[in-house]
């Protein structure tokens, strides 16, 4: 198999995480929960309805809008014990199909620390809406409930073939469609097929395209990394 | 405001429709007794005969007495729909009579010692919201002081006194405190797991937030939850929500125009369903449909009153629902909501 000689470390630039948390500075000059964590619990938030995604949209695309290309925007979403339909639709949902539209060019976004319930409640939502964004899940409870679980995933209306290929490309780090079709030979994919599904998974964001590279007798092939 | 002839069989009794209609004429008092209207049940889907003659008393001149001394049971629904009820009935009155007529409220008597109806009516906040909202209330006794509506949560089997919603941040409130507050006792009563306390949360948020973003200006929104525990039979969680805004039908004409052509239950019907929204272009549609997604999982049953219909939708053994349709002569403002949940199926 050929190898890639574009370095994907060097290629996608992680930024720091948009910690969602109650003291998160927004755009329109306030915070993100003045009001919308629980008086029990103050540490996690609890984020509803349309009008309160409405608020926080914009202090989310001024975060991607901001970095520069080839940037990786994780946010960190370990303090929101709710997030309801409402708030996911006007924020996430929105987010991401903004982003497949290519509004924001080779910025990337993905969710880390989502906790169990929230990934449930997201997956319902992205799937209505026919989104997905890569997601990192939170370590069950009983380890501290923040750090780091099972690698990345997909969250939201996305085939299984689909995961399969992004688990592929996960464990690759790189891949073109030529490799994608030999590591699935039981999918019996054509190049065009192999093609289609990276390209999928690039529009959605969980795949980014590195420089093209040069194939053995003659042209040039895409070769595809994960985000994450 | 045009009156529907009633048949025999649509109210509970013939003395309290010929008062009505002798107090409409004559401008008298009229005294709705609800003991008598609801087989002495207070509770959201036996209260269609009480509902009807509260519209229908929006026409009354003179002091209107709504009396609660003969009911003997009340479910937290019932009681978000009566006070719902009682405050659209009062703005009604006051714009149609052109002053503010009198409203008046007689509380649970305690001549039944084993129902002691009153003090729960005092523990929810029932007569705080009477308070708030200036409808005076008989009472024949001292209430006990009460300890803070979060505190009161934690001593009992009720989930979340009456709350009253009137922004997003009250619904963040009530949302917060059902996920941390009292989750424990969803957990101990219900066996619900960390999802499940989502999931019931997220329901929540949907269907107060359905008050926020569509009951329309000057609408007052009340909640309230219980776990509910009857001999032989498996504990249940029952949510109240009810508004006194402009009902589903109305909410939806923004985006569907066509809506003013249809009844309250084919507009019931179309709220329920994946994308339909009275918010024009724009991809929304999710609240109710998700709160009704959730009810064959948790084997629940969900009544939803708007206009002159009430729509109930139940699981069934399949793993669907059935749906079925309660029309009614008359009609009250706002929407009015009782879910009950039980443990989920496995």
């Amino acid at each position: 198999m050929k190898t890639t000689s574009t370095n994907q470390k060097r290629y996608l630039h992680r930024v720091a995480p948009l910690v969602l948390a109650p003291e998160l500075p927004l755009v329109d000059g306030e915070v993100l929960a003045a009001y919308l964590h629980s008086a029990a619990e103050p540490e996690d938030l609890i984020l509803v309805g349309r009008l309160e995604g409405k608020r926080v949209l914009p202090t989310l695309i001024a975060a991607l809008e901001a970095m520069p290309p080839r940037s990786i925007l994780p946010i960190d979403c370990g303090r929101v014990r709710i997030m309801d339909n409402s708030f996911a639709d006007e924020t996430l949902v929105m987010l991401s199909r903004r982003r497949s539209t290519d509004e924001f060019g080779q910025r990337y976004l993905f969710l880390e620390n989502v906790r169990e319930e929230l990934e449930a409640n997201l997956a319902t939502v992205f799937r209505i809406r026919e989104v997905f964004l890569p997601v990192q899940l939170s370590a069950p409870a009983a380890s501290g409930g923040v750090s780091s679980a099972e690698g990345p995933s997909l969250l939201g209306d996305i085939g299984l073939e689909m995961r399969e290929t992004y688990q592929v490309a996960l464990r690759q780090g790189k891949l073109t469609a030529r490799e994608l079709v030999e590591l699935l030979p039981d999918a019996r994919l054509s190049i065009a097929a192999a093609s289609n599904r990276l390209t999928r998974l690039v529009k959605g964001g969980a795949l980014a395209e590195l420089d093209s590279e040069i194939v053995e007798g003659g042209g040039r092939q895409k070769v595809f990394t994960p985000i994450y | 405001m045009a009156r529907t002839p009633v048949s025999p069989k649509s109210v509970s009794s013939d003395s309290v429709i010929q008062r009505r209609e002798e107090a409409i004429e004559m401008s008298l008092d009229l005294t709705l007794d609800v003991g008598v209207l609801t087989k002495r049940t207070l509770h959201s889907h036996e209260m269609d005969a009480l509902l009807r003659e509260l519209a229908w008393a929006s026409e009354v001149a003179g002091t209107l007495t709504i009396d609660l001394s003969g009911i003997t049971y009340a479910t937290p629904s019932g009681m978000v729909w009566l006070l719902a009820a009682l405050r659209g009935l009062q703005r009604i009155r006051t714009a149609a009579l052109g002053s503010h007529p009198v409203l008046r409220v007689i509380a649970p008597s305690l001549e039944n010692p084993r129902v002691r109806l009153h003090y729960w009516f005092n523990w929810m906040g029932f007569y705080d919201f009477l308070d708030a909202e200036g409808i005076p209330c008989e009472r024949k006794h001292p209430e006990t002081p009460l300890a803070p509506a979060e505190e009161r949560s934690l001593k009992s089997e009720t989930l979340l006194v009456l709350t009253t919603l009137r922004s997003s941040a009250d619904v963040a409130r009530v949302v917060g405190h059902v996920s941390g507050t009292v989750a424990s006792l969803l957990k101990s009563h219900l066996d619900y797991g960390t999802g499940d306390v989502a999931n019931l949360s997220i329901i929540l948020s949907e269907a107060c937030h359905n008050i926020i973003d569509h009951a329309g200006a000057g609408a007052c929104g009340l909640v309230a939850a219980q776990v509910m525990r009857r001999p032989k039979q498996e504990p249940f969680v029952m949510i109240g929500v009810a508004d006194d805004g402009m009902g589903i039908r109305r909410s939806l004409e923004p985006a569907h125009p066509e809506a003013r052509q249809w009844s309250d239950e084919e507009a019931i019907h179309k709220s329920l369903q994946l994308g339909f929204s009275g918010v024009p272009n724009a991809d929304r549609g999710l609240g109710l449909w998700s709160i009704v997604e959730n009810i064959p999982k948790y084997r629940g049953t969900l009544h939803v009153r708007s206009g002159a219909a009430r729509v109930r939708i139940k699981a069934n053994e399949s793993g669907g629902d059935d749906r079925k349709a309660y029309p009614s002569a008359a009609s009250l403002p706002g929407t009015m909501l009782c879910l009950t949940l039980r443990k989920r199926i496995s």
